[in-house]
């Protein structure tokens, strides 16, 4: 065994165990901003792991999209509406969590057996290594242009949509007396997410 | 000489490194009470499918 492939082993095992240990985190832990912190590391080694697999661009878009944007987002997410709220307690909840451990335990075995019993067609295709990038962008703007259109008018449909759905100040009628109604004021109604400066 | 070693890490590795995220990712979205957390559960799951789809053999770097 050179010393490359064992350096590859090696770091196949830390990552690995990174990305099990903290995912058991992310779903085991009781305060949940230690949770969005182990899914960064978890994304991170996730990273790590396509670095090994040859595939640079994948790690950096890994990095750039999930931990630079999506977890980003839940950390924003639990500091804005960080409220605590006393959950009513479940009887037999321990039981129900063996329950649905010995569920995934059974779909773990089930997807190891897929994976160990299946004949592989290996070794697969040769990897391109540094050209992936050009072969991506010579498909996207080519025979993949209308899915990458596509992809990008629905983010826009959804940016209008979360800018009028935050928008306070919408006027609409009453459903029951028809007289218009101020949907600012029924926001005020309920519980503020944010406190509001006052001066 | 030349003595046939498994220079690569084996696909079953992978394979069973992303059945372990995405049983975990399972079992926190059936067991999570908040919806901060059903989403990063299934964001684990996501990920976990992503390994699956990325495995290409790493070139063997020995000579």
């Amino acid at each position: 065994m050179t010393i490359a492939s064992s350096t590859q082993f090696i770091c196949f095992v830390v990552l690995s165990a990174v990305v099990a240990i903290g995912a058991l985190g992310v779903v085991l832990l009781p305060s949940i901003v230690y949770s969005a912190f182990l899914l960064g590391g978890v994304f991170l080694s996730v990273a790590g792991l396509y670095l090994l697999l040859n595939a640079s661009f994948v790690a950096a878009a890994q990095v750039l999209v999930y931990v630079g944007a999506v977890n980003v987002l839940i950390l924003f997410a639990i500091m804005l509406v960080n409220k605590k709220e006393d959950l009513a307690a479940i009887p037999g909840l321990a039981v129900r969590r063996l329950l649905s451990g010995a569920v995934c335990g059974g779909l773990f075995v089930l997807l190891l057996r897929v994976a160990f019993t299946t004949p592989w067609a290996l070794p697969g295709p040769t990897p391109i290594g540094e050209e992936a990038t050009i072969r991506i962008g010579e498909h996207l703007f080519s025979d993949y242009l209308l899915p990458f259109e596509l992809a990008s008018v629905l983010l826009l449909m959804a940016m209008i949509g979360a800018i009028v759905l935050a928008r306070r100040d919408v006027y609409s009628s009453d459903v029951v007396t028809g007289e218009p109604a101020d949907q600012g004021l029924i926001e005020k109604s309920r519980t503020p997410l944010l406190l509001e400066k006052t001066n | 000489m030349t003595i046939e070693l498994p220079t690569t890490v084996p696909l079953q590795a992978y394979l069973a490194l992303a059945a372990i995220l995405f049983c975990t990712g399972v079992w926190g979205l059936i067991n999570s009470r908040n919806a901060v957390r059903v989403l990063m559960s299934i964001e684990l799951m996501l990920n976990a499918v992503n390994i699956n789809l990325w495995r290409s053999p790493a070139t063997s770097m020995v000579s």
